[in-house]
Order: C-alpha cells, then sequence, then structure tokens
C-alpha cells in the first residue's frame, strides 16, 4: 500500500445529510459510515491518494496525535474502502 | 360510475409527489401537507426514491425533520433489503444456469443488476419477475420448488392458461418470485422469444441473466401498468381529461417509465409503438406517455402522448378490469381464467371469450 495511489470509485453515492457521511456502492450496495476524520480523508482523495500524502494531512490537521496512529488509522480506512470497491487504484 | 378516492391520492397530492420524485419545480400556490405526501409515497412505494430528491440541496423542502428522517431511514432500509435481494437473485441465476437455464428479468428485478438511474437502492421491489425461453419455465418452477420455495397460500394457484406459473414464496425469503412463460397477459410464446432475442446481457457479464432492451421495458412497463382495473377505468372512461385516473397510476411503475426514457442511446419511439400496436394496446402506451409526461415530465413524443384514444366499448383478455369479471362470472355461473376471459363451466377447456362490455 505505501507509495500506491488511490482515487475515489465513481460506483459511489455520498449521502452527507445527517452527522456523519455515508457512502453507498452502487453495484454491490454495501455502505461506508464515515466519521468526521474519515469523510476528510473522502473529501482528500480528490486531490490527495497515497497514504502518506493523506496521513500527513491528518497530521497537520491534528499534530497532538502521534503521526504513527494516523497513519494506522490511513491505512485502516483505506483498506476498509478498498475491500468494498469504494477506491480503486489510480490510473498511471 | 364515481369511485371514492382516499383524501390523500387527491390529483393534487399526486402532482406535488410527482414534481419532487422527477425534480420539477412544485405545481400550485399551496403544496400539500408534507405528511400527506408521505403517506402517496409510502402507499405507491416510492419512499427511496422521495430521499434520494430531497436529500438534495437544489431540492430544498420545507419539511419537519422527523418526516425528513422517516424518508432517509426507509431509504436506507431499502438499501439493506435490496443487497440481500440481489444476493439472493445472484445465488439464483447461478443455480438456474447448472440447470442450462436463463432468466430474463422483468420490472423491478431489472434494478438489482442494471438500475436505470444507477442506484439499485432507489427502487422497492414487490416481487421477482422472471421470463424463461419458451419450454423452460416448468423447469425453473420445478428447481425453485427443489431449492425450498413453495407455492404463495396466499394466492390463487395460476390457470394453466396465464402468462406466468403459481406464485411462490419462501420460508426464509421476502421476495416472492413470479415464473413467466409470456411477458404479458395476452402475449404469447412469439413475444417471449421476441424479448429474448433482443435481450441484452446483465452489465456485470459474470451474472447470468437477461435483460430486455430499452423499447422492451418500455413496453412492458406500460402495458402491464394497466392491469390495474382503476386506472384501466379511468383511462376508458374519462377521455376528456387526465386528472381522475392521477390517483390510480401506480408512481413506482410512472417513475421507472420516465427513467427508462431517459436511458442511452434514446428509446426508438415508432418501434416501440409498433410494437405496442401489433398488441393491440397502442392506447394503453399512449396514455400512460401522456401520464408520465404530463406529471413527471417525460420526454415522450407528442405524438406518442396522447389522451383522447378511441377505446374498443368491448374488452377482453387481458384489459378487462378482473373484478368485474369475477363479479359477472359470479352472476351468470361462470367462472374466470383468472385473467379476464370468461370461460362457460360447463365448457372446460373452452377459450371462447364471452364479450362482455365495461
Amino acid at each position: 500500500m505505501p507509495g500506491s495511489r488511490f482515487q475515489r470509485s465513481p460506483s459511489v453515492d455520498v449521502d452527507r445529510t445527517g452527522e456523519d457521511v455515508i457512502l453507498l456502492h452502487t453495484e454491490s450496495l454495501e455502505l461506508r459510515v464515515l466519521n468526521p476524520a474519515a469523510a476528510v480523508l473522502w473529501d482528500a482523495l480528490e486531490e490527495f491518494g497515497t497514504l502518506e500524502e493523506l496521513s500527513d494531512l491528518l497530521v497537520s490537521a491534528d499534530p497532538n496525535t502521534p503521526a504513527e496512529v494516523h497513519r494506522q488509522r490511513t491505512e485502516e480506512f483505506l483498506k476498509s474502502l478498498g475491500d468494498g470497491g469504494f477506491i480503486r487504484p489510480a490510473g498511471p | 360510475m364515481r369511485r371514492f378516492v382516499h383524501p390523500w391520492r387527491r390529483p393534487e397530492i399526486v402532482r406535488r409527489l410527482a414534481a419532487l420524485l422527477s425534480g420539477l419545480p412544485p405545481a400550485g400556490d399551496s403544496p400539500p401537507d408534507a405528511g400527506e405526501v408521505l403517506i402517496l409515497a409510502r402507499y405507491w412505494h416510492v419512499v427511496p426514491a422521495l430521499w434520494l430528491q430531497i436529500r438534495e440541496p437544489r431540492n430544498p423542502t420545507t419539511w419537519p425533520p422527523g418526516l425528513v428522517a422517516q424518508v432517509r431511514a426507509a431509504y436506507y432500509d431499502n438499501v439493506v433489503r435490496n443487497q440481500r435481494l440481489r444476493a439472493e437473485l445472484l445465488r439464483l441465476a447461478a443455480a438456474f444456469a447448472r440447470e442450462g437455464l436463463e432468466p430474463l428479468l422483468l420490472k423491478g428485478a431489472t434494478h438489482l443488476v442494471d438500475p436505470p438511474g444507477r442506484n439499485p437502492a432507489r427502487r422497492i421491489l414487490g416481487d421477482l419477475d422472471l421470463l424463461f425461453r419458451p419450454g423452460q419455465a416448468e423447469a425453473a418452477q420445478a428447481l425453485l420448488l427443489r431449492l425450498g420455495w413453495i407455492l404463495d397460500p396466499d394466492t390463487e394457484p395460476a390457470p394453466d392458461d396465464l402468462h406466468h406459473l403459481s406464485r411462490l414464496v419462501h420460508p426464509d425469503q421476502d421476495l416472492p418470485i413470479e415464473v413467466h412463460r409470456h411477458p404479458l397477459h395476452g402475449s404469447g410464446e412469439e413475444w417471449a422469444r421476441e424479448f429474448f432475442k433482443a435481450s441484452v446481457p446483465a452489465p456485470d457479464a459474470s451474472i447470468p441473466v437477461r435483460l430486455p432492451c430499452l423499447r422492451h421495458r418500455l413496453l412492458h412497463n406500460a402495458l402491464h401498468a394497466f392491469d390495474n382495473p382503476d386506472l384501466l377505468h379511468w383511462c376508458s372512461w374519462e377521455s376528456t381529461t387526465s386528472e381522475p385516473a392521477l390517483p390510480h397510476a401506480d408512481l413506482r411503475q410512472l417513475l421507472d417509465f420516465h427513467d427508462f426514457s431517459r436511458m442511452t442511446p434514446a428509446p426508438d419511439w415508432d418501434a416501440l409503438v409498433e410494437d405496442a400496436r401489433r398488441l393491440g394496446r397502442a392506447a394503453d402506451l399512449g396514455q400512460w406517455g401522456h401520464l408520465a409526461h404530463d406529471i413527471l415530465g417525460t420526454a415522450v413524443p407528442p405524438h406518442l402522448r396522447k389522451w383522447g384514444w378511441m377505446r374498443p366499448l368491448v374488452r377482453s383478455g387481458s384489459t378487462l378490469p378482473r373484478y368485474l369479471a369475477r363479479q359477472a362470472a359470479t352472476a351468470a355461473g361462470l367462472r374466470t381464467a383468472g385473467n379476464g376471459d370468461l370461460l362457460p363451466s360447463t365448457f372446460p377447456g373452452s377459450h371462447a371469450r364471452i364479450p362482455l362490455s365495461t
């Protein structure tokens, strides 16, 4: 995963009407509920696509939390969304 | 005969709900109460589709937060349900494939693998309608029975000449199944062959099902709508305005028609009308197109969305209101064939239709 670049799948419906952001994969009908930090990462996938870039983003937003914790959370985020097809490897 | 229409099925509420569903500006100066609109949306099973519209910032509503929360919750209930139904459909399709059978999905089932609005959770499914090639329906029904499906104890067994076999239910599934021999009332093997010949594979080619071509999706949608005797009644007898028919138009089906009409490439409307003419049902298609254009803004060509069709006074087969047929049959000592044809009980097996003026 380190160094890999990801992008959002076009087959995702995003619901921002509640406190959490809800992603629906419109082919498998799988759901993911994003907490505010994960929602920030989802939005950041517009411009940033690697584990390092996304993790650095969290570090800059919350420098009081150890960087390793942010990196671990970002890995979990990418793995969960990748397993469900919500994100996919970006093209070259 | 003026029929009773429940207060929340008034035409102005239908128009308001239809406008919300299609993103049109609301009609009228004083929109109906949100609660009334929601009741109607529940009645026609379009609450998930309603959610996908009212959540959009471009469609602001003044609905009370409690009602909005109900709509949202209903949508996610349907996400979960359709996810389960889709998984079950895939299991069934695989089982059919092992037997050399390939179902063609009709009506709501198509939304599970190729939703016109790209979101399969938008549509609530009532049952699963599966069409099989001529001669294969009985084998498909037998397979389902072996897989644990049973004849639905709450519906009458289908007569031998109906276009589908007896409805099936499963103790652990909340999705009844109807195995179809023919696509529609009044159509025969010829139409089953045509549907298969023009059919397309699922977008995900690993799913072994067929889908009707766009023209047949529209045709089936429009003609099937007139299985509703109340809609047929008002479309038959009210030739000056469609207003009395509005409370009886199934908005879930009409929304499907609207969505199908926007798929690409654009439908071949003239070929669609020709199909309907061959089935003797051009009036049904024209009136359905008129209703869709009138309340959903569906882009049906002008010459195809007419209201003032001259309909035959003597109706038979699929277009005969079945409730009237049953009443007449009971009074005359006849039995019904289930599809509206009246068969004299003293002539079992006879297919001679008894003209009945509605």
